[in-house]
């Protein structure tokens, strides 16, 4: 068990010191660099002062000097700070976190809300019509691009309706009903995939649990429908879907940058592609090794509590 | 656990019901108050309403038809199309949207007039001597800084050696040849050039060297000042949120007044939010999320235009599109195929394919129809549109034994056609490969990269300034004096030319042309401040332009700011001595002179 968490552990290590080098070398190939954009083209006359910038900033250094140096830092903790605003990147999380843990948990929360009925139902009523419509109405959720939903969305609820604002998003502490507000249309473009993923899970799991003898064996007790599905079925149908969810909250707070340039909210996602057209390294290099963590970490953590709740894990046997 | 989940799911359903229930228009509080506000503190003092158009003078002085006074209080949310990342004048990178916050922080030493004029703003009058080389001028008295501090003539000497070192303005005052600047009295200040400019007070409506800077507190704390920045202007830093909103509330110690006396500004906040995206910027205006918005989009002018309840501020101005070719490199060295390429560039189709059509004005120099440095004779001789004409250049040049590309006679051209990867600039691209390919003497390769690489590959630093670009799509001109920019953008292009010659290098003579005649001429134009004289120079480098075709132009980038019924005063702001501004050029609004009315 403790070799067994301990190699999980050591794995999840190495992934992140692998994306920190692939991203910063990356990065480090694009044309121009940080003292190109400080200093724009139309100040680059004086060399001298482009120079004193770039060794200022370190950036005549070799790669992995450069890189070597920020490892050192970031394994204190220390992420560094972003060379065009002087913020930390640590600041920079914490005030741009709680807008994409925001919408990722609406996003997440929405698809549940809808995947959860639509499933079981899709699943109850199994080659049905109403299972088919199901079915052909969350392809069509899965086939169309979030950012797409999200113009028409914007459109219908903020330009014709006027119920909902177009982009922005206010901190909760200034108004609870402005952010509750400015995170609905964004979320509901995120979550339209996640639903679609979510009640095919559901649908798929519910129709074997359905066939339990278990589920049979409460039907010939005379059970009504509702109940063995919302008692009997559910749960163990949901076990798969935890994982995915799990799995996708991590994804969808390093997903979200489409979504957040759209709606113009200024999370994680938006904060990275500035940096990338900047070549602010230091933010690109934190902001992507701190979702590759969250990825790691969520995915750790999924594995451990297979490993507690799977004796056959345990014992190494899959 | 089950009930835990229910009610998780439960409070995020009513979260959302409650939220979508009690949404009202979207639109912020900031009109509703103002009406009221301004209704107990109206004055008899006229104003001016807005109207759309299509020029400067249109803008301002034709259209806008004036209303019953001052109307006071209010909010004003303006929709950017990209964040600032610092606001510090002297060092950080700053285009259209950073100015529009700049502009209403900081107060400059002189404006532009409509007529493209210098005009006092903080500085009362400046006058040189002989030469042009000692310039002395005179300040405002009685402003002070949002901290309570004075601003005297030791303020703009005490600037200059952060201006000095600063990444911004260490350039433009060498660019200027500001070698010295002295207080020589309370209000006095002189500035000693190492060359006679007889354009110098125009780098003073300019960002590096006019804006006006607390220099004690950015000396003390240069960081902070890129997100705290300390003006003079008519609204004060309140909140900084990066990437969400930046919140500006009003000075109440605002040095100027209206020409009625009342105090300036009238509004009580500003908050400007940056909207990456055009559509849903727009869609943010039209459904009152903000109440003004800029664009620097052809597209979304004309989409904007159709919208209902919106007013637009339009500002042709001498910024123009188009691209440049590399002529160091083959087969761009060579004028024919220059000319030839350029012939066949379909301007209308162009622009149209920018959604431009109505908006933008075909481009033949780099001033627009409306500046004073425009030419007729300039726009006669600009190379047409004309398929047979650039066909017989190209071929000329392809049947040519000597063509500078080492290819085989009878062997297409290669040609490199690169942009941006914005969606109506890529179109437009499309448009001219489709024309370029259609004579079967050119093989077209359309490429994309970011801004930040497009940039970097036309300054070509690790190629000794030559760049590795072939036909770039680029903007160029604005609406200062044209030496401002000509006289950098044509010196001598590469280290090794401007050792050669014995003349200025320019990293930013991207186009890499380099006439030692023409660069001549831009030199005169700056020893002399008679207008005729200046114009018939600038018209000959436009006319070499017209011959030699280092650039080749789309159309004139229209700019626009649009805001929503109620709000007046965008485009109708005068200078402390009542002489009428610029308007919004570049979609940047002096927000001080702006109300909310009930219409």
């Amino acid at each position: 068990m403790q070799k067994l968490i301990a190699a999980r552990l050591l794995r999840a290590v190495a992934t992140l010191f692998a994306v920190s080098v692939l991203t910063f070398f990356m990065v480090d190939l694009l044309p121009g660099d940080l003292g190109d954009i400080l200093i724009p083209a139309e100040q680059q006359n004086d060399r001298a002062i482009v120079e004193q910038l770039r060794e200022e900033l370190g950036l005549n250094d070799p790669a992995f000097v450069r890189y070597g140096n920020w490892l050192k830092d970031a394994v204190t903790g220390d992420l560094g700070e972003s060379a065009i605003t002087r913020q930390p990147v640590s600041t920079l999380l914490s005030q741009r976190l709680p807008i994409t843990l925001q919408l990722t948990l609406f996003a997440i929360g929405f698809a549940l809300i809808f995947a959860v009925p639509l499933g079981i139902i899709s699943a109850y009523r199994q080659g049905r019509f109403s299972d088919r419509a199901i079915s052909g109405g969350l392809q069509l959720g899965l086939s169309i691009p979030n950012f797409v939903v999200g113009v028409f969305l914007i459109w219908f609820f903020a330009e014709r309706l006027g119920w909902l604002p177009a982009t922005g998003w206010t901190r909760l502490t200034e108004s609870v009903s402005g952010n509750v507000k400015g995170v609905i249309l964004p979320a509901v473009s995120l979550a339209l995939v996640d639903m679609a993923v979510f009640s095919r899970l559901i649908r798929a799991d519910m129709i074997s649990t359905l066939q339990e003898n278990y589920v049979l064996s409460a039907k010939a007790k005379g059970m009504s429908d509702r109940f063995i599905l919302a008692r009997h079925a559910l749960r163990p149908s949901s076990l798969s879907l935890i994982t995915v969810v799990g799995l996708n909250i991590g994804s969808l707070l390093g997903g979200t940058v489409v979504i957040e340039q759209l709606f113009a909210m200024g999370g994680i996602g938006r904060a990275l592609i500035d940096a990338i057209t900047k070549r602010d390294y230091v933010v690109i290099q934190g902001l992507t090794v701190f979702i590759a963590t969250v990825y790691v970490f969520i995915n750790m953590t999924v594995d451990f509590i297979y490993i507690a709740v799977d004796p056959r894990i345990r014992s190494g046997r899959t | 656990m089950r009930r835990k989940w229910s009610k998780l799911l439960g409070l995020l359903l009513v979260f959302g019901l409650i939220a979508a229930a009690c949404g009202d228009s979207g639109g912020d509080d900031a009109t509703a108050t103002t009406a009221e506000q301004g209704a107990a503190e109206t004055t008899a003092a006229p104003t001016t309403a807005a109207a759309t158009s299509t020029t400067i003078s249109d803008a301002v002085t034709s259209t806008e038809a004036p209303v019953a006074g001052p109307s006071y209080g209010g909010r004003v949310t303006v929709g950017l199309e990209a964040e600032a990342p610092g606001l510090r004048p002297w060092e950080d990178a700053c285009s259209s949207p950073c100015r529009n916050m700049m502009v209403n922080i900081y107060d400059k030493l002189f404006e532009i007039s409509n007529t493209f004029e210098p005009v006092g703003w903080l500085a009362t009058d400046i006058a040189p001597n002989a030469d042009f080389t000692v310039w002395v001028m005179n300040l405002r008295e009685g402003v002070q800084f949002h901290n309570g501090k004075d601003f005297n003539a030791q303020t703009v000497a005490d600037m200059f050696p952060i201006q000095q070192t600063g990444a911004i303005s260490g350039g433009i005052l060498a660019a200027a040849g500001v070698v010295d600047i002295q207080a020589t009295g309370d209000f006095e200040v002189t500035y000693t050039l190492g060359a006679g400019n007889s354009a110098f007070p125009a780098h003073l409506t300019g960002r590096g060297l006019g804006t006006v800077f607390d220099p004690e507190l950015a000396l003390s704390d240069p960081d902070g000042y890129a997100q705290n920045p300390v003006g003079t202007g008519p609204f004060i830093m309140a909140n900084r949120d990066i990437d969400n909103e930046t919140l500006l509330v009003r000075n109440d110690n605002y040095w100027m007044t209206d020409e009625q006396g009342n105090s300036l500004p009238y509004l009580d906040e500003i908050a400007f939010r940056p909207i990456p995206d055009e559509g849903t910027r727009l869609s943010s205006l039209i459904s009152g999320t903000v109440n003004a918005m800029q664009t620097l989009r052809q597209g979304t002018i004309r989409d904007a235009r159709e919208a209902d309840g919106l007013t637009l501020f339009e500002f042709q101005g001498n910024n123009v599109g188009g691209g440049q070719f590399n002529t160091l490199v083959p087969p761009y060295d060579d004028k024919r195929v220059r000319k030839g390429l350029t012939h066949l560039n379909n301007q209308d189709a162009v622009i149209d394919a920018l959604g431009g059509t109505g908006i933008s004005l075909p481009g033949s120099q780099w001033f627009s129809p409306d500046s004073p440095w425009y030419s007729e004779a300039v726009a006669a001789a600009w190379p047409q549109f004309d398929i047979p004409a650039g066909t017989a250049l190209i071929q000329e040049y392809v049947d040519d034994p000597a063509r500078s590309d080492g290819k085989a006679v009878g062997e297409s051209i290669d040609v490199e056609l690169s942009c941006p990867p914005d969606p109506t600039l890529i179109a437009a691209m499309q448009v001219i490969e489709a024309v370029w390919t259609s004579t079967g003497l050119v093989n077209v390769e359309l490429t994309q990269f970011d801004q930040a690489t497009h940039i970097n590959m036309s300054l070509g630093v690790d190629t000794g300034f030559v760049g590795t670009h072939g036909a770039h799509c680029w903007r160029w001109s604005s609406d200062d004096d044209p030496s401002t920019f000509l006289n950098t953008a044509f010196a001598a292009p590469t280290p090794a030319i401007a050792e050669e010659f014995g003349v200025p290098f320019s990293a930013v003579n991207f186009p890499n042309y380099w006439d030692p005649e023409m660069f001549g001429w831009l030199v005169e134009a700056v020893k002399t401040d008679d207008f005729a004289e200046r114009y018939a120079l600038y018209e000959m480098v436009m006319m070499r332009f017209a011959d030699e075709v280092p650039v080749w132009y789309s159309g004139h980038t229209a700019t626009a700011i649009g805001v929503t019924e109620g709000i007046i005063g965008v485009s109708g702001w005068v200078t402390p001595d009542g002489v009428l501004g610029a308007g919004t050029p570049g979609a940047e609004g002096r927000w001080h002179f702006v109300q909310i009315t009930d219409g």
